[in-house]
C-alpha cells in the first residue's frame, strides 16, 4: 500500500526525469526495452509513452462493461507485439525488467498489477478452448483416448448428504 | 461560583513510554501480518470461500461499533446537557476518532487489494450499504473533529452543542449502517434481520462505554490525577444499563428467529449446538460479558471498587469480542439453504457446517488495530490538553448538596 | 474497424472521442432501425458495439437428463477458464459445481450443476461498494477486477455461493479469462465466447461428451430454442422466493 503511494508520487515527476537528455540521473541506467515486432503501434510511440495508461483505462472499461472489443487493441494484441520469448526459450516474468512493461515501470517506480490477473504472454488456444468456441474436452479426449467421454465406469458416485438439512460432515 | 475545569497534557513517566513502546511493537506486528497476508494471498489465513470474513473483521467491526459508542459520554453532555459529563467529553470524542481509525485500518488491510483504497474512494455504488458506510465513517471523523475543536476552544464553546447533536444523530446512523451490513444479507438465515441495526447501536453503547471507563481510570491512575468517585459511579451505573440492554436485544433477536421455522435450525446450532459458538455465546457473551459484569457493577461490595469496575469493563469488552465472533463467524459457518426441504452435498461444501480456525496473522492484524487506537489516544492526550487536570467530585459537580459520597442513586 | 492512424491531423484524444461518438451513433441507429436490424443486434452483435438489453442470455438445465457423478461441465469450465485446484479445497476456486440433492422426506436423489445464476436483480451487485460486481446490459453478471478491492461482500450476499476468492498469486491464467489474487470471480457464462457468437464451454461439453442437459440462448428472443423450451415445459428458479429473476432455470426440480 505504501509502495503504491510512493509510486503514485513518483509518477507525478518521473516523465520529466525520463525525458531528460542523455538519460536519467547519474548512476541510473535508462530502461532497456525489448524490441517490438509488428508494423506500428496503435498510436505513435511518443504518444504511447506518455498516454498508454489512458488508452488502457478507457478501453478496459468499455470492454468489460459494454462488451466492446476494438480490433487490434486488446491486451493480447499488445502482448503479441511486445512480449517475446527470452534467449532460453522462456517467457519473461511480468515482474522482471526483461518484460516490456516492467522495464520502464521499474525505472519509474510505478507499480502495475495488470499481470496479477492478465496472462503475461501470448497463448495459443488449444482446439475447442477459448473465444472461438468448441468443446474444451475435445483436446483432452484425444489425449486420453476414446474412453474419456461419459461412460458408466467413469462416473464416481458423489456423496449424498445425510438426513439433516445442514448436518455436519 | 463554579470552579473552572483545567485541561492539561498528560504527564508521561517511564510507564507511559513503556506502554506506548509495547503498542508500537504490536502495531509493527500487525503491519507485518498484513504484508504477509497480502503477498501470499488469503490462503495463509483461516479464511476460505466458505468463511470469507474472519478474525480481522471481528476486531474491525468491534472497534468501529465501539468507536460510535464511546462518543456516548460527549453526547450526554451536549445532547442531554448534563453538566457533570462536560469535562469528560474531549476524551470521549478523541477515543471515537482513534477507535474508528484503528477499526478501519484493520478492515482496509484485510482487503484482497488494500493498495486499491483509492478505488474504494473514487468508485461508488450507491446501492451498497458498504459504500454508504464509507461516507458515514469519514463524515463521522470530520464531525467529531469539529466537535472536539468547538469543545476545546473556549471561545467556540457555545457552538459545540448543535455539532454534538449532529454527531449523536450521525453515530446512531453509522452504527445502524454497520449492523445493516449484516442485516441486509437476504439469503442468509443467520443475518437477514432488521434488528441487526438497532442491536448494533445498543452494542456500541455498551462496548464504547466500557472502553471509555477503562481508559479514563487507567489514565488518571497512571498519571496520579484525582478522579472522583461520583464520576466513576455515574459511568458504571450507565454501563450497567447498557449491558442489560444488550442482553435484552439478544433475547429478542434469537426469540424472533426461533419463532420462524426456516431459521430454527440455525438457532439450534448457535444456541444449543454444543460447539464453539454455543460456548462463546452463553459463556462468553451472556455470562462473562453480561451477567457477571452486571453483578460486579451493581453489587454494593464490588460496585464501589475501582478494581472490580475495571474487571467488569474488561469482561464487557471480551464478551463483546465473543459476540462479534458468534455473529460474524458463526453466521458464516452455517450453510446457505439453496434447496429448502432437500439435503444438499457437493465438492464446494454445500450443506455442510463449515469450519474456521483463526490464524496467527489474522489475530496479529486485529490486535494491531487495537494497539493503533490506543497508541494514537496516548499520543493525543500526551501532547494535547484532552484530560482535565482534576476530576475531583468537588470540581466536576460543585453541587449545593454535601459531597457526593452519599449520592448513590445518581444515574444519568 | 478503428484504425489508429486514420487521421493524423487530429489529436489522439480527439480521435478517440470521434470514434466513440461514431459508435454511439451506430448503436442509436441500430436501435431506431426497423425490426430486421433489431433482430440482427440480438443475434450477432458486432464487437465494436456495446451489448444491449435487447438480449438476455440465459441457460436451461434439464435435471432429468443431468447424470449423477458426471462432472463434464465442471471439467470443461476448468479447462476453458484456466482454473486449477491448488490442493487446498477450502480456498480453491469453483465456478461451477455439481450439487446432489436428496429429498428429506422421500429420499429422491437428483444431481444438477450450480453456478452464478445471472440474476436480473443480483444481490452481489447491490452490495458491491465500488460497482465492480455488475450486470451487463445483456444479463451477464460479471466482476470488473480492475476495480474489485477484494472485500468479499458479494460472497456474503450471493444466495448461490457462486463466487470464489482468489487467495494466492496465479501465474497461468488464460488470456480470455483473466483472474488474479485478491479479487473475486465466478461464472461469466463464458462471456468471451458469447461475445463472439459461441456457446459457453459447459454447454458445448455437455452436448458433445455428456447427456446434453444444458441449453443456452437468448431469453428475449421468442424464436430462440431456449425460449421455446421454457414456454413449453415446467421450469423453476433456485430460491425463487428471493425474486431475483435468475437467468439460469432448472427443469425437473
Amino acid at each position: 500500500m505504501l509502495g503504491a503511494l510512493v509510486g503514485a508520487l513518483l509518477l507525478a515527476w518521473s516523465p520529466v526525469r525520463a525525458a531528460a537528455p542523455g538519460g536519467g540521473p547519474a548512476g541510473v541506467p535508462l530502461p532497456a526495452l525489448p524490441k517490438a515486432t509488428g508494423k506500428h503501434c496503435v498510436m505513435p510511440t511518443e504518444w504511447m509513452r506518455k498516454n498508454h495508461m489512458k488508452l488502457l483505462f478507457h478501453e478496459r472499461w468499455v470492454t468489460v462493461h459494454d462488451g466492446i472489443f476494438i480490433k487490434g487493441r486488446s491486451m493480447e494484441d499488445c502482448l503479441s507485439c511486445h512480449v517475446h520469448r527470452l534467449a532460453d526459450g522462456q517467457w519473461p516474468k511480468p515482474t522482471s525488467t526483461k518484460f516490456f512493461c516492467q522495464a520502464c515501470h521499474a525505472y519509474a517506480a510505478v507499480k502495475i498489477d495488470c499481470f496479477e490477473c492478465h496472462a503475461s504472454h501470448p497463448v495459443k488456444a488449444p482446439p475447442g478452448v477459448g473465444p472461438d468456441g468448441g468443446n474444451p474436452l475435445e483436446s483432452e479426449a484425444r489425449v486420453a483416448g476414446p474412453d474419456a467421454g461419459l461412460t458408466a465406469q467413469a462416473l464416481t458416485p458423489m456423496p449424498i448428504a445425510q438426513d439433516t438439512g445442514g448436518g455436519a460432515k | 461560583m463554579k470552579p473552572r475545569i483545567h485541561y492539561r497534557e498528560l504527564e508521561g513517566g517511564v510507564g507511559f513510554w513503556a506502554l506506548l513502546a509495547a503498542f508500537g511493537v504490536l502495531i509493527a506486528l500487525g503491519l507485518a501480518a498484513a504484508h504477509y497476508m497480502e503477498t501470499n494471498g488469503h490462503w495463509v489465513t483461516g479464511m476460505t470461500n466458505q468463511v470469507v470474513w474472519g478474525m480481522p473483521h471481528v476486531f474491525a467491526v468491534f472497534l468501529i461499533v465501539a468507536a460510535s459508542g464511546v462518543l456516548n459520554t460527549a453526547s450526554v453532555a451536549s445532547v442531554f446537557a448534563r453538566a457533570p459529563y462536560k469535562p469528560l467529553a474531549p476524551l470521549s470524542g478523541l477515543l471515537a476518532i482513534t477507535l474508528l481509525i484503528g477499526g478501519l485500518a484493520v478492515l482496509v488491510l484485510d482487503l484482497g487489494h488494500p493498495d486499491r483504497l483509492i478505488v474504494a474512494i473514487t468508485h461508488f455504488n450507491f446501492r451498497s450499504i458498504f459504500a454508504w458506510n464509507i461516507f458515514l465513517y469519514t463524515g463521522f471523523l470530520a464531525i467529531v473533529a469539529v466537535y472536539l475543536w468547538l469543545n476545546m476552544e473556549r471561545r467556540m464553546n457555545r457552538y459545540s452543542r448543535p455539532v454534538g447533536f449532529l454527531a449523536f444523530i450521525w453515530r446512531i446512523t453509522l452504527t445502524t449502517g454497520t449492523g445493516s451490513i449484516f442485516g441486509f444479507l437476504i439469503a442468509r438465515d443467520s443475518y437477514d434481520s432488521a434488528l441487526m441495526g438497532p442491536m448494533f447501536v445498543i452494542m456500541s453503547f455498551s462496548f464504547g462505554l466500557a472502553i471509555y471507563l477503562l481508559v479514563l481510570m487507567a489514565s488518571y491512575a497512571g498519571s496520579g490525577r484525582p478522579l472522583g468517585d461520583a464520576t466513576v459511579r455515574r459511568l458504571k451505573n450507565l454501563l450497567g444499563v447498557f449491558v442489560a440492554s444488550v442482553l435484552y436485544f439478544l433475547a429478542v433477536f434469537h426469540l424472533t428467529n426461533i419463532y420462524w421455522a426456516a431459521h430454527i435450525d440455525f438457532e439450534k446450532f448457535i444456541l444449543f449446538g454444543g460447539n464453539v459458538y454455543t460456548w462463546l455465546f452463553w459463556g462468553g457473551q451472556v455470562v462473562l460479558g453480561g451477567l457477571i459484569p452486571l453483578a460486579l457493577l451493581y453489587w454494593p461490595r464490588t460496585g464501589g471498587s475501582r478494581f472490580w469496575i475495571s474487571v467488569a469493563c474488561a469482561l464487557v469488552i471480551l464478551g463483546g469480542l465473543a459476540l462479534m465472533y458468534v455473529i460474524i463467524i458463526g453466521g458464516q459457518v452455517w450453510p446457505l439453504d439453496l434447496f429448502p426441504g432437500k439435503a444438499v452435498s457437493s465438492t464446494f461444501y454445500d450443506g455442510v457446517i463449515n469450519t474456521y480456525t483463526p490464524s496467527l496473522p489474522e489475530i496479529l492484524l486485529g490486535v494491531g488495530g487495537v494497539a493503533l487506537s490506543l497508541a494514537a489516544t496516548m499520543v493525543a492526550i500526551k501532547f494535547l490538553p484532552f484530560l482535565p487536570a482534576s476530576l475531583e467530585d468537588a470540581i466536576v459537580e460543585p453541587a449545593p448538596a454535601p459531597a457526593s459520597a452519599s449520592a448513590g442513586a445518581q444515574h444519568a | 474497424m478503428s484504425e489508429a492512424h486514420e487521421d493524423d491531423s487530429l489529436s489522439a484524444p480527439e480521435r478517440a472521442r470521434r470514434r466513440f461518438l461514431t459508435q454511439i451513433a451506430a448503436v442509436t441507429g441500430a436501435a431506431l432501425a426497423p425490426g430486421m436490424v433489431l433482430f440482427q443486434v440480438a443475434q450477432a452483435r458486432a464487437l465494436d458495439q456495446p451489448v444491449s438489453s435487447k438480449t438476455r442470455w440465459g441457460m436451461l438445465v434439464d435435471t432429468t437428463k443431468c447424470a449423477r457423478g458426471c462432472d463434464i461441465c465442471v471439467k470443461a469450465c476448468d479447462i476453458e477458464n484456466g482454473i486449477h485446484s491448488l490442493g487446498r479445497p477450502e480456498t480453491d476456486a469453483q465456478w461451477i459445481r455439481k450439487v446432489t440433492l436428496r429429498d428429506l422426506h422421500t429420499g429422491y436423489v437428483q444431481s444438477l450443476p450450480m453456478m452464478c445464476q445471472h440474476c436480473e436483480y443480483p444481490p452481489c451487485e447491490d452490495v458491491c461498494p465500488t460497482g465492480a460486481s455488475f450486470r451487463r446490459a445483456d444479463g451477464i453478471v460479471l466482476v470488473d477486477r480492475h476495480i474489485c478491492i477484494g472485500c468479499r461482500y458479494c460472497m456474503m450476499a450471493c444466495p448461490y455461493k457462486a463466487r470464489s476468492f482468489v487467495a494466492e498469486p496465479l501465474h497461468d491464467q488464460v488470456p480470455w479469462s483473466p483472474r488474479g489474487i485478491g479479487t473475486v470471480g465466478g461464472c461469466t457464462f463464458c462471456v468471451h465466447r458469447v461475445d463472439r457468437g459461441h456457446k459457453p464451454a459447459c454447454v458445448e461439453a455437455c452436448a458433445a461428451d455428456g447427456p446434453g442437459a444444458l441449453v443456452f440462448g437468448d431469453l428475449m428472443d421468442p424464436e430462440s430454442g431456449i425460449s421455446k423450451m421454457l414456454a413449453s415445459q415446467q421450469t423453476s428458479e433456485v430460491r425463487a422466493d428471493l425474486r431475483l429473476n435468475t437467468g439460469v432455470r432448472y427443469h425437473g426440480i
